[in-house]
């Protein structure tokens, strides 16, 4: 078994030249406290994953213009890297800061000063990361889908546009099954839905296509198109490829937290596609040459666990390797972001079906069906539900995704609750995975 | 029937429908209020709804029943500080919010809950339009013709878009602000005394 490397370890073996402590020395202590997958792959991910800052400031100075895409998670990104002179990331992703530097860099502070306080999701960062403005570049224009979203980010967001922040709205309406008798489509997870949703959302979007043709100066040529689509289904199918050899692996291949960020590079590529593509390639050929030599990260009975939503403690996903766990199966709202785009339809179109598929747009009940199709896949033997604090669906959503997995999958489901720095509450998660996974162990035997 | 504008009406409209027969709809209102888009979202919804309450109408052969008790009229309007109340619609127990405003002094000149009296002033479901500076906007005017000294918002946990608008009617009005965050439970014993706190501010 390939064992894991604390920080110090992890930089004297492949970080000789950038170690990751340079991140540390810059705040982002939060690294020290996890453990990594031993591998120079891993190294460059973890890279590539801190240095996003540096790159979209970089791009900058290179005189590209910077789109803040949110809330979407997957979609308007495609659009803004059809062109050369976009650099499109989500400042969504800014609600690990308080993670990364355990606190310590007054964001959450920042945002309840401005009205933002901590019965709102931590993705109030967000706003104290704007506000501050010494993070990331202040984007070009910011885009942001309204509707059928999660209502902190909605007001967050409406919030950050009062502060100074302008944004462009587009609609995104509430997912529903069609009505006996009106024309419907399937997406690509098999959900039916009305035709007459797809158009609304391909109409929004082609306003959305119109902001970005609008900053970069000149029309989307077709030709311009298929290569879009192409790149980005080169990332989707990589990362849907390695979720489903690493979970279905007889021994687990790559550690939770790496498969996490992997999740996480089909959003927006960490701001350079081509770079994403190279690392997703080599964590492949590695985790087919761990499968190929039976080797693992994890005891080969560790218990195969199902993740619902992402954790804003990054801890959380060694903590349930510790506890004896394995994560066979995610649900971190970004399933829609690595299913391949249908190349045969229009762009815009093909788009509209994926924005469609988020899996928070629609009923909850329809998300656990999805959920529980990967639980059977993979044969998870537990599932655990990990409510954001603050976080409107969080206060609903959870009871209706447990019953119905306990309904149909007949496995243990936990639900709790992971705030952005967990270290006072492990002793009380340790004892409550644990008890899960002891629950979950005959079942995992048979 | 439950209206889409936030996370919790969503979800409850799957509890609720999976605890009952009773013919459930659930309105998707568009966000984005003046977009095109938007205004065919709306119709297509409104044609919806029609052919929901034509179903149903059926079935009860036209005769409605009230869903809930009428709301007992207000105490007689005493002249106080003039305020604006604000927040979401209010279950029937908490309306009993206007008479302890009542008898703290606190005049409700303008009562933007449901039900509330929404002619005197802006659509409360306008905070929910992206963007909703328009709400505000709205609200200025009110407070601009209708002498407003204070704010009183009485708003649920779990309802972020009226918590959000704390910061902000605080920030663009400048009157002075109560924050009322409601619970499930009737007990308006706290609230009372945070109102009457409130309420000595101004003598």
């Amino acid at each position: 078994m390939t064992g894991k490397l604390t920080l110090a370890e992890f930089d004297r073996r492949y970080g000789a030249v950038a170690p990751l402590r340079r991140f540390v020395e810059d705040g982002d202590i939060r690294l020290r406290r996890l453990q990594y997958d031993d591998s120079a792959a891993a190294f460059q991910l973890w890279d590539f994953l801190m240095s996003e800052e540096e790159r979209l400031h970089r791009a900058r100075g290179r005189g590209k213009k910077i789109v803040g895409v949110m809330k979407d998670l997957g979609t308007v990104a495609v659009m803004a890297y059809a062109f050369p002179e976009l650099v499109a990331f989500y400042p969504d992703g800014a609600w690990w800061l308080p993670c990364y530097r355990e606190m310590h860099d007054g964001l959450l502070d920042r945002a309840a000063a401005a009205g933002i306080d901590d019965s709102f999701c931590p993705v109030r960062a967000m706003l104290g990361a704007f506000l501050a403005g010494d993070r990331f570049p202040r984007p070009d224009l910011l885009l942001c889908s309204a509707g059928a979203v999660c209502d902190d980010f909605s007001t967050i967001v409406q919030r950050l546009a009062e502060c100074g922040f302008p944004v462009a709205w587009w609609e995104m309406p509430c997912r529903r099954t069609p009505d006996a008798g009106e024309p419907c489509v399937r997406l690509a997870n098999g959900w039916p839905v009305p035709a007459g949703q797809v158009d609304m959302v391909e109409a929004e979007l082609a306003r959305v296509l119109g902001r970005l043709e609008n900053l970069a100066g000149h029309k989307l040529a077709g030709r311009d198109w298929p290569e879009a689509i192409r790149a980005a289904n080169r990332v989707r199918r990589l990362v849907a490829g390695l979720r489903a050899e690493v979970f279905a692996a007889p021994v687990c291949p790559l550690p939770a937290l790496e498969m996490m960020i992997v999740e996480m590079l089909a959003i927006h590529y960490c701001s350079d596609r081509d770079e994403t593509v190279r690392i997703l390639e080599e964590l492949t050929a590695l985790v087919r040459a761990r499968i190929a030599a039976g080797t693992g990260v994890l005891p080969a009975d560790a218990v195969r666990v199902f993740w619902v939503n992402p954790v804003a403690d990054l801890r959380m996903m060694n903590l349930i390797e510790e506890c004896g766990g394995r994560i066979c199966g995610t649900d971190y709202m970004v399933g829609h972001a690595f299913t391949a785009l249908d190349e045969t339809l229009p762009p815009l179109a093909a788009l509209a079906r994926a924005a469609l598929a988020d899996p928070m747009v629609g009923p909850a009940g329809q998300r656990a069906d999805l959920i529980a199709a990967e639980i059977e896949e993979y044969r998870c033997a537990a599932a655990v539900i990990s409510r954001i604090p603050g976080a409107s669906h969080c206060a609903t959503e959870g009871k209706i995704i447990a019953d119905r997995l306990r309904a149909r999958c007949g496995i243990p489901v936990l639900e709790l609750e992971v705030p952005p720095l967990t270290d006072a509450l492990r002793p009380g998660l340790v004892t409550r995975i644990s008890a899960m996974l002891e629950l979950a162990g005959p079942r995992k035997a048979r | 029937m439950l209206a889409a504008e936030c996370d919790q009406q969503r979800r409850m409209a799957e509890v609720v429908s999976a605890g009952t027969s009773v013919p459930l709809r659930l309105l998707d209102v568009p966000a984005t209020g003046r977009e095109a888009a938007a205004g065919t979202m709306r119709a297509a919804e409104q044609q919806r709804l029609a052919a929901f309450a034509a179903a149903v109408g059926d079935k009860t052969g036209g005769e409605s029943a009230p869903l809930r008790p009428a709301v007992a009229a207000g105490p007689a309007a005493v002249r106080g500080i003039r305020t604006l109340l604000a927040g979401p619609h209010l279950i029937l127990e908490h309306r009993e919010i206007l008479p302890l405003l009542c008898g703290h002094g606190i005049e409700v000149v303008v009562d933007l809950t449901v039900p509330g009296d929404r002619q005197l002033g802006p659509d409360p479901l306008d905070i929910f339009h992206r963007p909703n500076t328009g709400f505000y906007a709205q609200v200025a005017e009110t407070i601009r013709n209708n002498g407003i000294q204070a704010i009183v918002v009485a708003r649920y946990l779990w309802c972020d878009a009226w918590h959000a608008a704390v910061a902000r009617l605080r920030e663009a009005t400048g009157l002075p602000l109560l924050d009322l965050e409601l619970g499930e439970e009737a007990d308006l014993t706290r609230t009372a005394n945070r109102v009457q706190a409130f309420a000595e501010m101004f003598r």
